[in-house]
């Protein structure tokens, strides 16, 4: 069935809407979790994990993923449910590690915080501004669970703040192309909004 | 049961509606067949009956839709299902699960049913539909008429009323288009009302009651089957044949030519070393229009990715003037269109599109122009390529293959889904390119582009060369 | 004819920490990382990390343990020698030896070896069933069906993607990643991207259809298939509180650093 352009985020679905999410909005945030996951995973397997490149690209992929699926998905929390669903499907089933997932929530949460004080995801540059916030902050606090693991030996902190840095240099990024990338689906007719 | 009373419906942004003054109606019973070319306000009709618009899609609605009496805007998404199952062209965009059985448990766990209840469901449902025996099977694995029937029965399930199936038949091939078209006869028998849209036509003589052509948003001819007989209106509306041969049986082999395009010498491959797909196989290609012909699993994609260098065979080799290819040299000789446009297109339009396909065959933008003018691009050259339609967007993934030159080339089902007019105009496309010297290797089920554009035929499985003294069976060369 | 995508991602042989209860392996990965974190002697380290390693060979996967160990010791080893490396042109920078990388070392070893058996026994599949067991929120629920749903079909894409790539004559090497990231970027991302935006359409609309919502009686239900608690899920988290146990009391008869004092103790 040819998509044709479609309204974003859909319409009301039922009469009883009070839940925040529609199924739609979540099955949104489920494909595109799905597939941030897999192209970056494809990137670093494709261009060695430890290529300069290829961290920054695979951060790039991810943010800009993130942003699209966030313009698709406007409701307030749904950054930190994406982070929720990304650990645990990546600690069940990709090896994820735990230790992450303090550093990632706690991104989000502020994340979506900077973008209620700003008005809300509603507004134009609410998305930009949240995965912003949510891309430094995590860094800063992943950085913090390496000192963690690592304080017996904190010289080997210099490597790992390298490899963060030229991550988060690969997020922001990210944050200009998933804007391109929302301009060029408003170009292909695909998102109206 | 369904019925249409004056419904005009625009989407939001659009000026003009996609359908207008539509009055219709289905009977517990019946069979109803809506066709016409893309673009024309058919895939809108089903949203419209289904409920998706104006629910889902929003924008505008005028007059009424009534399932079982009820007008659907006063209707829950849920309900609507309940009342009438929507059967997709891609049902596998449908499934919620990995496995058929837990597919099958998923919708009827969402109404809270018990597990020995949907159980006892699903072995009374699938034994109907035939499909007990791939209940454990992963949905990836089952064949495209498979899908088929899993979406259908997961439908049935719900036990509805009322079935619509959005272009049902656009990926399956003629046989499972035909246990398709026995099982709708037999659920028509049961009560239930049906309405089918499709391009493909051929499958529903003796199976539709009535046949609606749609144009430009409006229902330009209503009748029985006998409709699609007269030409003029087929021709005039894009539609496809009404009836159709078999040429699987009738196209001549492709023979052995004695300077072959591209020559494959003693293949053999197999996924597995137990159960090997080709051994010894030794064949040659001419320009032409050349039908890849093979049941399910006989290895048709796998010869295709074998000749353009994607896999390497176990053994055996390729020629082309006389010389062995170098994997580098047979990548550069074939061309490759895959099923799937929309995994093809990367850039931010048309042009853009073929010129970077250009640069990689290293080659220069001035044939831009060139290739735009042969595949009828020009008009789309500054378009995003995901925007175009199904037929556009397989003339543009055609013309980024033949921007390498390619000695061969392989087209996997270029024309599925397309309505008579583009599937013409990719019959055409593919004959300009053969008498450019191209073999032009198509694998395809629809058997009405076979029947218009290809000259021959290569056979699989192969004919083992023990068998028969020759290389696959094939004929040998002319001294 | 190729191996399924979801054999790639998980293992398809079954094996004792297969029987466990997803939500059992979940409670054993969390707890081993948060003492392994909060531990900081090696002795205390190496208790965990022996009764972590019997718990991953039970994973019988022995190769992909090995890829997992040496992927770390690379890492490591890189690390180290770039730490010496700027340590030697710029001498105010923090420098390492090999003894005091022994507790961190350890420290995501046990991580490796209680992740990779959750991991590894988490058939795609059964994974579906198993999130139903976790009695999750509807929100959380419905996408991580989805995502994991969608991982087999998008790395089969990707295959697809990929495929063209090569068609047009362009490979997804390392020299292309680091020559051509513009290219590597749209061929990679912009078909991944058009896809989830027309599959999330599609399927958001079969979940409309099947009325999926947090307050249907689906969420109460018993589900049709579900992994169960049993008294091995008991034993196995009790075995691991008795690990955990075991590595405090090495830290606090063993060692001079008292248990929830690791960090600082650490950096003396």
């Amino acid at each position: 069935m040819p998509i044709p352009p479609v309204p974003s985020p859909p319409a009301l679905l039922s009469p009883a809407r009070t839940l925040r999410w529609s199924a739609h909005d979540l099955v949104v945030l489920g494909v595109f979790s799905a597939a941030a996951k897999l192209s970056t995973l494809v990137v670093a397997l494709a261009g060695g994990g430890i290529n300069p490149v290829t961290l920054l690209l695979k951060n790039l992929i991810f943010t800009t993923m993130l942003v699209v699926m966030l313009y698709k998905v406007r409701t307030p929390g749904t950054l930190v449910l994406f982070v929720l669903v990304n650990m645990l499907v990546s600690l069940l089933l990709l090896g994820g590690s735990v230790t992450l997932l303090p550093s990632m929530l706690g991104g989000a949460l502020l994340g979506e915080a900077a973008a209620f004080a700003a008005g809300g995801l509603s507004r134009p540059w609410g998305p930009v501004l949240a995965v912003g916030v949510y891309d430094l902050s995590s860094k800063i606090l992943s950085l913090g669970m390496s000192w963690l693991t690592l304080r017996e030996s904190p010289g080997m902190l210099v490597p790992v703040a390298i490899i963060v840095a030229l991550g988060y240099a690969g997020s922001f990024m990210g944050l200009f192309s998933g804007v391109r990338a929302v301009r060029e689906l408003r170009h292909a007719g695909i998102v109206r909004s | 049961m369904l019925r249409f009373d004056h419904v005009t419906y625009r989407y939001p942004f659009q000026s003009r509606p996609a359908v207008n003054d539509i009055s219709f109606s289905v009977r517990p019973g019946e069979l109803v067949l809506c066709t016409g070319p893309s673009g024309c306000g058919k895939s809108t009709l089903i949203r419209l009956a289904n409920g998706l618009c104006p629910k889902y899609y929003r924008g505008a609605l005028e007059g009424k839709v009534t399932l079982g009496g009820d007008s659907t805007a006063a209707l829950s998404l849920p309900d609507i299902a309940r009342r009438m199952g929507t059967l997709f062209q891609d049902p596998e965009q449908q499934f919620f699960a990995l496995n058929v059985e837990d597919d099958l448990a998923f919708a009827l766990e969402w109404r809270g049913m018990a597990p020995e209840d949907i159980r006892a469901g699903i072995m009374r449902k699938a034994g109907k539909l035939g499909i007990t025996h791939i209940l454990d099977s992963a949905i990836h694995e089952l064949s495209e008429g498979q899908k088929q029937k899993v979406g259908l029965t997961s439908l049935l399930l719900q036990d509805p009323p009322a079935l619509v199936l959005d272009e049902p038949t656009a990926n399956l091939d003629p046989e499972s288009t035909r246990d398709l078209a026995d099982m709708l006869l037999k659920l028509k028998e049961s009560g239930l009302a049906i309405l089918v849209v499709d391009h493909r036509l051929y499958w529903l003589d003796g199976v539709a009651d009535r046949v609606m052509v749609m144009r430009g948003g409006r229902v330009a001819e209503e009748g029985d089957f006998s409709l699609l007989r007269d030409a003029a209106l087929r021709e005039t509306c894009g539609l496809r044949a009404d009836r159709v041969s078999d040429p699987r049986t009738t196209l001549p082999p492709a023979a052995f030519p004695a300077a072959p395009v591209l020559e494959a010498k003693n293949l053999r491959f197999g996924w597995k070393e137990s159960s090997l797909l080709y051994d010894g196989a030794s064949f040659g290609l001419d320009s032409g229009v050349v039908a890849l012909i093979g049941d399910n699993g006989t290895g048709k994609t796998t010869l295709a990715r074998l000749l353009s260098g994607l896999n390497k065979p176990l053994d055996g080799a390729f020629f082309a003037d006389g010389r062995e290819l170098s994997p580098r040299e047979l990548a550069a000789k074939t061309g490759v269109v895959l099923q799937n446009a929309d995994y093809q297109l990367h850039m931010k339009s048309v042009r853009a599109e073929i010129e970077c396909c250009l640069a990689l065959a290293g080659r220069g933008r001035e044939e831009t122009a060139r290739l735009l003018g042969m595949f009828a691009l020009e008009e789309l050259a500054e378009r995003h390529p995901q925007s175009l339609s199904g037929g556009e967007k397989q003339r543009l993934v055609i013309a980024c293959a033949f921007a390498k030159h390619p000695g061969v080339l392989i087209l996997d089902e270029p024309t599925s889904g397309l309505d008579g007019l583009n599937m013409r105009r990719i019959a055409d496309a593919l004959e300009d390119v053969a008498a450019q010297g191209v073999c032009a290797l198509v694998i395809t089920h629809d058997l009405e582009l076979m029947e218009r554009a290809c000259s021959s035929a290569l056979r699989l499985p192969f004919p083992a060369a023990r068998d028969t003294g020759s290389p696959a069976g094939l004929p040998r060369p002319v001294p | 004819m190729q191996a399924s995508s979801e054999a790639s991602l998980s293992s398809s042989a079954p094996f004792p920490g297969q029987g466990l209860d997803v939500r059992s392996r979940m409670t054993v990965s969390v707890l081993a990382s948060m003492v392994t974190i909060a531990l900081a002697a090696p002795e205390a380290q190496l208790v965990l990390y022996g009764m972590s390693l019997i718990y991953a060979l039970t994973m019988r996967n022995l190769r992909m343990l090995l890829i997992a160990y040496a992927a770390l010791l690379l890492m490591a080893g890189l690390a180290f020698a770039c730490v010496r490396g700027l340590h030697a042109l710029v001498p105010a920078l923090p420098t390492v030896d090999f003894g005091s990388m022994l507790v961190p070392f350890l420290r995501l070893a046990v991580m490796i070896n209680v992740v990779l058996p959750l991991a590894f026994s988490s058939r795609v599949q059964n994974l579906l069933n198993a999130l139903r067991s976790l009695r999750l929120p509807f929100c959380v629920y419905l996408p991580a069906t989805v995502m994991i749903r969608f991982i087999p079909t998008f790395a089969q894409d990707i295959r697809q993607v990929c495929d063209t790539m090569k068609l047009r004559g362009f490979r997804l090497s390392p020299r292309n990643c680091l020559l051509h990231p513009v290219l590597v970027f749209r061929f990679l991302f912009i078909p991944l991207l058009f896809r989830s935006l027309r599959s999330s359409e599609e399927l958001g609309i079969a979940a409309e259809f099947k009325g999926m919502r947090a307050d249907t009686a689906c969420m109460r239900a018993r589900p049709y298939r579900a992994s169960r608690w049993t008294r091995s899920d008991t034993l196995f988290v009790l075995a691991a509180l008795a690990a955990a146990g075991a590595a405090a009391l090495c830290q606090i008869t063993l060692s001079d650093i008292p248990p929830g004092r690791g960090g600082m103790g650490g950096m003396h």
